[in-house]
Parts: structure tokens; C-alpha cells; sequence
């Protein structure tokens, strides 16, 4: 009988020491995990300034990432923290969240700004306060394996040799590949794929599609992560660019908020800083992107300020 | 508040349609291929048969064991590692970037369901009475003969509910094939949706031809397991015994 009541007495004790011991090591595991989805960054500042909520996708290296130690890094946080270094009178905090979360963040004031090299369209200028000097310009060229470099120099040499042009559903790139399609009926061909880039590049780096159109920059990330780095490079001229902007809400903070992020970036375009970080964060073969990016400004800018008839 | 495009959802139909074939290819060239490597990992299970035995019972823990997702994955994306780095140490020019992944698809599902093929084979051949067999030796046949000649044909009897099941859900799980950038319905699906933004409409189109294609095969499974319960007294349709065939019970 006391045999029994000790054996259970004991099973109680270690149940309840596993339960408080693993409870908690689970517990942080479980926070550990779940850091990567959306977090948040403080940078030290003036305490009087205004609080600027910044949002980015951090899942986009190397634009926005976010590395072993759950800090935020790449292009689009470099360049706030350098409006952050030299504006005193506001403190930016960056928050990183899913795609789908980040406009519907501005409207419902998680964020203050977007900056996650976000392009120009009609209805973000209706709906929110879009900068109006760009930051950025995406490129995109076509990727191909090195031992076709002879074969493929510039979009022109895609057209009837039966190649296989490779893009993940639903991307932007792979819509323009699909419209270059209609301009050449039967011209290529276009391989589908599900979820990432990743699979694309490395069906480009296997040799079994020719080639793709993606911006290099982020082909060159993630080949390096993959270790294809060598077997998918970029050839021929941007085909197309478009400026990218930060965006703000619509609010009379916004719109503060987004004039001192103009005028900061207009003073960028003046001392070059914009060329110096690009050659350091991301390689010298990416700081075309950013040269003359006046030219760049969104559409309604330029309307206004180019004439008609010298557009 | 957007209600269901259904004018869209009737455009589409034609482009989620040119995914049959793959699907169809996938699945029966799968089926028959599963069948064949079921049979003989059955076979070595029941027998006993020294090394193959092994090596059946591992291969059917792992395929049966891990997503066919993940085995898709591996296979497709995995290969071409596994060879660019078999040719830079060994020097060899091993290229399968011609290999149309469709026979990739081909290995992996005919590998997986070859698994779950197998122990419903060996479950179907052990369903056949011993006696049988003894009947067999009693007349002098090998083990081969009476096996091909008596214990299979009413083993597979047996079988065809289970495997008219499997190869349903076959059809049904090609739809994993887009992970390798083979289009079928499911594929087109996605392609369609993604260019277009309207999910739900091209799922649901691509719901409703899964079931008319399964619809159909169902009633050629009947049809099957009806030819194949030809000779049978009951036909297999009720746990009803012939009452004259057994003696009355007085307890």
C-alpha cells in the first residue's frame, strides 16, 4: 500500500516538474518561432520626437530580411535609418509583417509608413499619402544558366527558339512575360510554377528551363542562400523600371511625415548617398539602380514636371 | 462584397480542361506501375524472402511514412543537386535537365502508392483460405502456378474495392504535381487564379471536374468489381448466406 502511494507520489512530482520545466522551455521555443512572422525594432533616439511606425514585409533579401538575431536589415530599413540619423525631430520603430498585413496595418494605424519597395500605382496615390520621390527603382532583367550567355544577350534573342521562360503564379513578372507573349504569339514558351522563386531559379541553375525575369538583386540573394549563386546570372538591360516609394496613411501625420521623407530623399539624390549605400549593402553591379532617380518620380509628378511635348 | 463570378468561372473551364491528360497520364501510368512493384514487395513480405523482405518493409515505412509532398520535392528539386554534385566530384556529365518532369512524377507517385499498393495486395492474397494453396501442392502445382493461376485471381477479387479506392484518390492526388511545374487541373487552377485573383472560382471549377472524372471511374470500378465477382454465388452485395448451405442452429 505505501509502495503504491509512493510510486504515484513520485510520478506526480516528476509530471509536475516536466510540466513547469518544459512548459516554459516550450513556451519560449514557441516565442522564438513565432518572431520571425512579426516583431518589432527600436532604434535609440531624442525621447521628445515623434514615434514613426515603420512597416516592411522582412521576407524580401535583400531589400528587408530579417537575420539570425531577429534584427531588421537591407536596403529599405538602411535608408530610413539613415532619414532617422538625420532628422532629429522623429524616432522610427520597425515592425515586420505578412504581405496581405501591411496596407490593411496603415488603414487600421499599426503602421505610419510602408517601406518595402512598393511601386506606383493610381489607386495607392488615391488611397494613401505616396511620396513622391522614390528611394529605389526596381530592375529586372532576364536570368539565365552562364552556358547560354552566347545564345540569349537581350530580350530580343527569346523570341522563336523555343525556349522555356520559367515564373512563379501570379507574379508581376511573370504577368509582363505573359504580355510579351501576346506581342509574339508562339514565340516561347511559359513554364508555371507554385509558391516561391526559389523553385525557378533552381530550374534555371538544372538547365531544364532557359531562362526567367526577375529583379537580379533578389536572384542574386537567394542564390546565395541556395549556393547557385554561379549558374543563374543576369544578362542584357533592365527591361523596364519603376520607382519605388514609401507610402503613408492618408492622415495630416502622414502627409507630415511623408514630406520629411521627400525632402530627406531629395537631399540623398543631391550628395549621392544613395550610390555609396547601394555599392555597400548590396554590390557594385546594383548601383545603376539607383542613379538619376529624379526621372523616376510617380506619375502625377511627372506630369507636372515635364511638358507634354518633351515627355 | 463580390458574389461568384460565374460568367468567369464558365470562361475558364476550357483552360482548366487542358489538365486531363497530364492528370490522366500521371495516374494510370502510376497505378500500373504501383501495381507491378506492389505485387512484388507483397510477395517478398509473404515469403519471406531473405534481403528483398528487408529492403521491402523500409521502402514501405518511408513512402508510406513521409509526404508525398515532401517526396515530390526531393525528387524533383533534389536530383539535380545530388548530380551537379556527383559531377564535380567525379568529373562525370551526368545531365537530366531533358528529362520532361512529368517522368519524375511518374517515379514518385508509382513509388509511393506502390507502398500502399503493396500491403493491400498482401492483405488481399493472405484473405485467400490456406486451403487453397494446400489444394494446389495436393495436385502437384509449384508455388508460382498456383499463385498466378489460383490464389491471385481470387486474391485480386478481393482486392479491387480497396484498389478502386486507392486509384481514386490517385487521381485526386496528382493535384500535388504543380510543386514540380507540371500543369494539371489543379496547376491550371492555380495559374488561372493567380493571373486573375479569383480563387475561389477557379477551385471550385476544378473541385467539380475532379468529381465528374471520379464520378466516371467510379462507375468503371463497378462495372469491374461486378466482372470479377462473375462466378461468385452472392455477387459480394450482402453478408447474406445461403441458409441451405448451412445446418440449422438450435442455441
Amino acid at each position: 500500500m505505501s509502495k503504491k502511494w509512493f510510486y504515484q507520489a513520485l510520478a506526480v512530482f516528476v509530471l509536475t516538474v516536466a510540466y513547469l520545466a518544459g512548459g516554459s522551455f516550450i513556451q519560449e521555443a514557441a516565442a522564438e518561432y513565432k518572431m520571425p512572422k512579426s516583431g518589432t525594432q527600436e532604434t535609440p533616439n531624442n525621447p521628445d520626437a515623434i514615434v514613426v511606425r515603420v512597416g516592411t514585409m522582412g521576407t524580401y533579401s535583400p531589400y528587408n530580411y530579417v537575420d539570425e538575431n531577429g534584427n531588421l536589415q537591407g536596403w529599405d530599413i538602411e535608408v530610413m535609418k539613415e532619414i532617422d540619423r538625420r532628422e532629429p525631430g522623429v524616432k522610427f520603430e520597425y515592425a515586420w509583417g505578412a504581405w496581405d498585413t501591411l496596407f490593411p496595418g496603415l488603414d487600421a494605424d499599426k503602421f505610419d509608413v510602408l517601406s518595402t519597395q512598393l511601386g506606383w500605382t493610381k489607386e495607392r496615390d488615391e488611397m494613401y499619402a505616396v511620396c513622391h520621390n522614390p528611394y529605389s527603382t526596381n530592375a529586372n532583367k532576364l536570368l539565365i544558366h552562364p552556358d547560354n550567355k552566347e545564345k540569349i544577350k537581350s530580350i530580343d534573342d527569346i523570341y522563336g527558339h523555343g525556349y522555356t521562360l520559367g515564373g512563379t503564379v501570379g507574379n508581376y513578372y511573370t504577368m509582363m512575360m505573359e504580355k510579351f507573349l501576346e506581342e509574339h504569339p508562339n514565340g516561347f514558351k511559359i513554364q508555371y510554377y507554385e509558391g516561391d522563386s526559389n523553385s525557378v531559379f533552381q530550374d534555371v541553375a538544372a538547365k531544364r528551363i532557359d531562362a526567367t525575369l526577375e529583379d537580379p538583386a533578389i536572384a542574386r540573394s537567394r542564390c546565395e542562400i541556395i549556393g547557385i549563386a554561379d549558374l543563374v546570372v543576369s544578362t542584357g538591360d533592365s527591361l523596364w523600371r519603376s520607382g519605388q516609394f514609401m507610402i503613408c496613411q492618408d492622415t495630416e501625420k502622414g502627409r507630415k511625415i511623408a514630406e520629411i521623407i521627400d525632402k530627406h530623399i531629395a537631399d540623398f539624390y543631391k550628395d549621392h548617398f544613395l550610390e555609396k549605400l547601394r555599392g555597400e549593402i548590396m554590390g557594385e553591379q546594383f548601383v545603376e539602380d539607383v542613379v538619376n532617380m529624379a526621372q523616376w518620380k510617380n506619375e502625377e509628378e511627372r506630369e507636372r514636371l515635364v511638358p507634354a511635348d518633351k515627355r | 462584397m463580390r458574389v461568384l463570378d460565374i460568367p468567369f468561372m464558365l470562361r475558364i473551364i476550357p483552360e482548366l480542361l487542358r489538365g486531363i491528360p497530364v492528370c490522366l497520364e500521371i495516374t494510370c501510368v502510376s497505378m500500373i506501375c504501383g501495381c507491378l512493384i506492389g505485387l512484388a514487395t507483397a510477395l517478398f513480405r509473404i515469403y519471406k524472402i531473405p534481403v528483398l523482405h528487408q529492403l521491402s518493409s523500409v521502402y514501405i515505412s518511408f513512402m508510406r511514412g513521409t509526404p508525398l509532398l515532401v517526396q515530390i520535392l526531393i525528387t524533383y528539386y533534389g536530383v539535380p543537386v545530388i548530380l551537379r554534385w556527383i559531377n564535380y566530384k567525379y568529373g562525370t556529365k551526368f545531365d537530366i535537365s531533358g528529362v520532361p518532369a512529368v517522368y519524375f512524377m511518374f517515379f514518385c507517385f508509382s513509388l509511393c502508392f506502390g507502398a500502399y499498393l503493396s500491403e493491400m495486395f498482401r492483405s488481399a492474397i493472405l484473405s485467400v483460405d490456406p486451403g487453397q494453396m494446400e489444394a494446389c501442392y495436393s495436385i502437384g502445382m509449384t508455388t508460382p502456378n498456383a499463385l498466378l493461376r489460383i490464389i491471385l485471381p481470387q486474391a485480386l477479387t478481393n482486392a479491387i474495392p480497396n484498389m478502386g479506392n486507392t486509384f481514386i484518390s490517385l487521381v485526386k492526388d496528382t493535384s500535388l504535381a504543380f510543386t514540380a511545374a507540371v500543369a494539371e487541373v489543379m496547376g491550371q487552377a492555380k495559374i488561372v487564379a493567380g493571373r486573375s485573383s479569383k480563387f475561389f472560382e477557379a477551385y471550385i471549377v476544378a473541385a467539380v471536374i475532379y468529381w465528374i472524372m471520379c464520378i466516371f471511374f467510379e462507375q468503371i470500378l463497378r462495372r469491374l468489381e461486378k466482372f470479377s465477382r462473375r462466378f461468385e454465388r452472392d455477387q459480394g452485395t450482402s453478408l447474406k448466406v445461403n441458409p441451405a448451405a448451412h445446418p440449422k442452429r438450435t442455441v
